[in-house]
């Protein structure tokens, strides 16, 4: 169900947690299932699988001691392709998880607010950023401090999604008729989300309209956000917001 | 020196290779129509879970004036390519290290059922994939049995 980049939110979210969808649509066929799960494994994942499969077991291996020999594996598969293109099945997988989690709550408008640890790029002006979004009545949401069903219903209860481009917003994902702004871009694969569920999505870029793409081993990156175009952004998603 | 400045001083050694025993190699899968043959299957199989499907096509970029002609273009591609979805299965499977997959002798590819990424870092010998080497450990014999 995992592999060595699990532990990454994003890539846990888009390549790995519609494994588990998978899974249980057929449970029915594998009575005798037990999840492999290494040690190493963030306990985020662990958390996912007894949400969406409460009664299947879980063997967690030491990894820096131990190995599992297993008489068979099944390995599901992903639902996207290797640019993260989308089957339309994810959205039947997002609504069953919505499922397990309860309704959302009245609509709010997050500011998703990064950690930076070990980051590859940093948001320099994150503190002016963050007082904006709240001056315009943003809540400011860390949801790594939240349990997985509350992340998925306070992202499935918000009308605009705001933050830095990472992991955190694809939470993103479990929302609906929402309006999401991404500080900074790496890939495609917001766009890619928003595309599947029906979203309006823009990016603010620095005023120089650069990118920072990962590369292996790179040093920190600083960027910076136009304070006075990110309150025009905010502004017109709060115009279009409430025309909705 | 504080433990995250430490950590940054350290970090060009993080893809130095890894002292593998075992190589990466690909799985010759077996197409089969039903999950019910690719749970029994001897050599590894694999089946569609699902008719692919093809992904749904991007709405208008909102601020195109805050971006650049990349972004614009990466936010507008769209493709006509099925997306497919499979579940694959293979008897007397090794699980270990960060979740790597294999035998006694290799770590598998899993494409498609994995991204690529996944394996070009096992090839390459990146400690971010983990430790693939099964020197030194126990087997776990929890979920071990005759192969099926």
């Amino acid at each position: 169900m995992t592999h060595w980049n699990s532990n990454t939110y994003g890539h846990w979210l888009l390549e790995c947690l519609p494994k588990l969808f998978l899974l249980r649509t057929l449970r029915d066929h594998l009575p005798d299932l037990k999840i492999a799960i290494s040690d190493a494994v963030s306990r985020d994942v662990t958390r996912w699988a007894s949400l969406l499969l409460p009664d299947v077991p879980l063997v967690v291996f030491e990894h820096q001691k131990e190995y599992l020999r297993c008489a068979r594996a099944i390995l599901p598969g992903m639902l996207c392709d290797g640019s993260y293109f989308l089957h339309p099945a994810m959205n039947e997988c997002i609504s069953e998880i919505k499922t397990t989690t309860r309704a959302a709550g009245e609509r709010r408008r997050i500011f998703i607010v990064r950690a930076d640890e070990y980051s590859f790029r940093r948001l320099a002006n994150k503190l002016e950023i963050m007082d904006i979004a709240a001056a315009h009545g943003l809540d400011l949401i860390q949801p790594e401090t939240l349990s997985i069903a509350d992340q998925v219903k306070t992202f499935a209860s918000a009308s605009i999604i705001v933050g830095e481009f990472g992991s955190a917003m694809h939470n993103a994902m479990f929302a609906d008729d929402v309006s999401v702004l991404c500080l900074g871009w790496i890939s495609g694969i917001q766009s890619r989300i928003a595309a599947l569920r029906g979203q309006s999505i823009g990016y603010l870029l620095p005023p120089d309209r650069t990118t920072i793409k990962f590369q292996n081993d790179m040093p920190s990156k600083d960027y910076s956000i136009d304070p006075d175009e990110f309150a025009e952004a905010l502004r017109r998603m709060l115009a279009m917001s409430g025309k909705r | 020196m504080g433990i995250l400045k430490l950590f940054k001083h350290f970090r060009p050694f993080h893809n130095i290779a890894d002292h593998a025993e075992r190589t990466v190699r690909s799985i010759d899968y077996t197409p089969v129509a039903t999950l019910s043959e690719c749970l029994t299957a001897r050599p590894p199989a694999i089946t569609e879970m699902m008719a692919p499907g093809i992904p749904l096509p991007p709405g208008p970029l909102l601020f195109p004036e805050f971006v650049n002609p990349t972004v614009i273009n990466e936010h507008n591609i769209a493709t006509a390519n099925p997306v497919p979805v499979y579940v694959t299965s293979a008897p007397d499977i090794i699980v270990s290290g960060f979740s790597a997959v294999g035998s006694k002798t290799d770590i598998f590819d899993l494409s498609p059922i994995e991204p690529g990424y996944v394996t070009t870092y096992f090839q390459q010998g990146h400690r971010a994939a983990g430790d693939r080497s099964l020197a030194g450990k126990k087997e776990n014999g929890w979920m071990a049995g005759p192969p099926s």
